[in-house]
This record gives C-alpha cells, structure tokens and sequence, in this order.
C-alpha cells in the first residue's frame, strides 16, 4: 500500500504542472471525507477521514468537461468479537481495512459558462475501482483484492478562480460485486483545491 | 481577457504540487494502525466435536500436569515457563466448577464422565516487514524503499481438550481412544511483564468456556 501511496504522491505533485499547460485543462486535488454504506458499512463502518483524489478536466464547451480522475479511500474498524462458525469460534481482536482506488473517467456539465463566477455542476464518473478488505485477526490476516467495475455519480460547486477552495463536491461511489466481494459503496465529500 | 485574470500558471502548478505533497504525506501519515501491544494479537479457539454428547455430564478429572508440547520442525520450541503451570490449572478448574463439573479426586477408582487433559509449548515468531526508509538517525544511514524491518517475540499456545470417559471400560487402558468432545486453544504473545500474561491467561481460558455454553454440567443452567 504504501508503494501505492508513493505512485500516487508522485502523480499528484507532477500532474499539475503538465495538466495546466493548455487554457482549457483544469487540474485538481481534493481530499476526500466519506461514510461507508451499505456492505462497506458492515466490513468496516468508521467514518473515513483519509481520502484523497486528483483530477483533470478538459473544457471542451465552456460549460462541459471531461476528464480522468485517481483516488484513494481508506476505511477501518476494530473490536474485540467472537466469530462463530458452526463447530467452532474464535475470538480476538479484529482490525478490518478496506483501501479502495477508484480510476474514473469523467464527464461534467456546468450550469454557468462564467469560469470566472461560482459554477454548479453535476456529472458521473465512470470507470474501475481496486478495492482490498483484509481483516487481520491475532497472527493471522485474510484479504481479498478486487477490481469492480463502478460508478460515481457527482454534483459539486466550482469556486471562482480566485476563491482559497477550488472546488467542494459529493460524490456516490457503487463497485459493483466482483469475486468474492459484494457490491462496496461509500458517500465522499470533497474539499478541493485548483480546477480553476 | 481571461487570461489576463488568471494567475500565473507556474503558481498555480507550484502551489497544487506543494498541498498534494501535504496532503498524501498527511495520509500516510494517519493511516490506520494496526495491533499497538503484543497483548492485542491474542485469540481464543474453541471446536466442537459435531459427535460428541454433552448431555448428562456432571464429574470430570484432570491432572495436575501441563504437557509439553512440539511443534514439528521448529527448533525453536520450548516449555511454557513453570510460573504460568498454576495458573493454567487454576483456571481450568476454576472455570469447569463454574460450568457445573464436579472434580473427581480418585479417577482409578471411580470413573469420571469426561477427562481434561492440557498442554502448552512456546516458540518464537519472527516478523517482517517493509517500512518507508528514514535518514537522519544515527548509524542508520539512507535508505528508500522499502527497507525491512524484522522483529522477533515469543508466543504461548496453551491447548486443553475433553474426552468423553462414559464408552470407555478402562481408561487407564493405552489403548483406549475415549472420544474427543471439545478443544480449545489460546494463542497469544508472552508479556516482558508475566502478571500480564498471568492475566491474559486466565481471561483466555474464561473466554474458551463462555464462547463453548455447551460445556456444561446437567443441572449448571448456563
């Protein structure tokens, strides 16, 4: 994970100053807040605090984007629990993780063509998501990798290009099932900056 | 007249790459941890004999002895240390009292339903694993990743199981193979401090009968 974690560090510190070179390319960052749902929830159900994502969008009409986004979303709970199985338990601490990194293509429609003034948009993000659960129990830790096929759908506010905030938004993540693994799903908020 | 309004490219480049370094440092930073003291890897197995016939059980025997155990191939392996015998027999009677059973103190004589019989071995357990590289200490030089990093603890299995006595004419017999109701294993880290593992001891053995209810007396209304 923490390979990953460097990839993505390299990625966001490099991909500003190549995504910003042409008039219509945006690019930003934004760091992700977000509630588990659904079978997220029951692995692990903590509220996330540690999620981040970058993004480019190319303008192609003054009030339509596409674009390409990476991100990372960490969940995690432990307790102390007895699993039954029907001959036997077992009883330990358990530390459950799901690390997710969803790689979306994007498309936006803005409701203003002022890049200059406050812009709702709203739009969906397409693409694949590598999501990881692994519970680790005494000496023992079991995982399990996935690439799902997900979308996002996402509204958002885009501040104006001289605001401290580039950007807030609110994005519905849904993996769909893969393996062994139901369906992951988790609400993110986004405090971003850039994207002006 | 956009353009104009805009501010410098290179600044907005530069300052995007500085808060995503903070940001994915801050990150990594608080990703969640994982066990923080040896205490916390410890787990209590229990498994019951599909079989086995819990009905109508009420005496039970042991001796006073904790066997040791090997574990095949691992030179490693050692006896439990004897500080910790007492309280591994301490507890197990303890807790089959309270699950109803009577403790038969003359079993060549009088038959008991079911025997208890223990043993525990402890080995070392290595650890590896790969770590971000930091500079700065002294002697430990540069390095970037990953680095592995390895450390090594002892580990206590204590493993105690119950034999159904009723089939059996003889059970002093060698031979005879008595039916094996319920196993039940702690596994943990052996603690710098022993009134610690003493502890984690006997809240292990507690745990093993609470998450077994079928270990039970006739007439223990647990």
């Amino acid at each position: 994970m923490k390979r990953f974690i460097a990839l993505l560090g390299l990625l966001l510190i490099l991909a500003p100053a190549g995504a910003a070179r042409a008039d219509n390319n945006s690019f930003g960052i934004a760091w992700g807040i977000s509630v588990p749902t659904g079978d997220t929830n029951d692995f692990a159900s903590k509220m996330s605090f540690r999620g981040a994502s970058a993004e480019w969008r190319n303008f192609y009409l003054r009030d339509a984007a596409y674009g390409l986004n990476v991100g990372w979303n960490v969940f995690n709970e432990d307790d102390v629990s007895t699993v039954s199985f029907a001959n036997a338990a077992v009883t330990g601490k358990r530390w459950n993780y799901v690390n997710a990194v969803p790689v979306y293509a994007s498309w936006f429609k803005y409701f203003s063509d002022d890049r200059r003034s406050s812009r709702f948009y709203a739009g969906m993000n397409v693409g694949s998501s590598w999501i990881e659960r692994r519970t680790d129990i005494g000496l023992v830790s079991l995982k399990e990798s996935n690439w799902h096929f997900a979308l996002a759908p996402e509204v958002g506010w885009q501040l104006p290009w001289d605001s401290f905030l580039g950007y807030v938004g609110v994005r519905y993540h849904y993996a769909f099932e893969a393996g062994n693994m139901d369906a992951q799903q988790w609400l993110e908020f986004k405090i971003g900056f850039g994207l002006d | 007249m956009n353009q104009i309004l805009r501010r410098p490219i290179w600044r907005k480049a530069g300052g995007l790459a500085v808060l995503a370094a903070a940001l994915i440092l801050g990150l990594a930073a608080c990703y969640p941890a994982g066990p923080e003291n040896l205490g916390e890897i410890g787990v209590v197995v229990t498994f019951r004999n599909p079989q086995g016939d819990f009905s109508n059980l009420k005496t039970y025997a042991m001796e006073d002895v904790v066997a040791e155990l090997e574990k095949p191939g691992d030179d490693s392996s050692e006896p439990i240390n004897p500080v910790f015998i007492p309280i591994i027999l301490e507890g197990l009677q303890s807790q089959m009292e309270a699950a109803g059973f009577t403790r038969e103190p003359d079993p060549e004589t009088n038959k008991p339903d079911v025997w208890l019989s223990v043993g525990a071995v402890v080995s070392e357990v290595w650890v590896y694993w790969y770590d971000w590289g930091y500079g700065g200490y002294p002697g430990w030089g540069w390095y970037y990743p990953p680095y592995v990093g390895t450390a090594s603890f002892q580990q206590g299995t204590i493993i105690w199981q119950l034999h159904d006595l009723r089939e059996v004419d003889d059970p002093t017999d060698p031979e005879a193979k008595p039916p094996l109701n319920w196993v039940a294993a702690l596994n943990g880290a052996l603690r710098n401090n022993p009134a610690s593992t003493e502890a984690d001891i006997t809240s292990g053995i507690k745990q093993a009968f609470a998450q077994s209810p079928y270990v039970a007396a006739t007439g223990a209304g647990k």
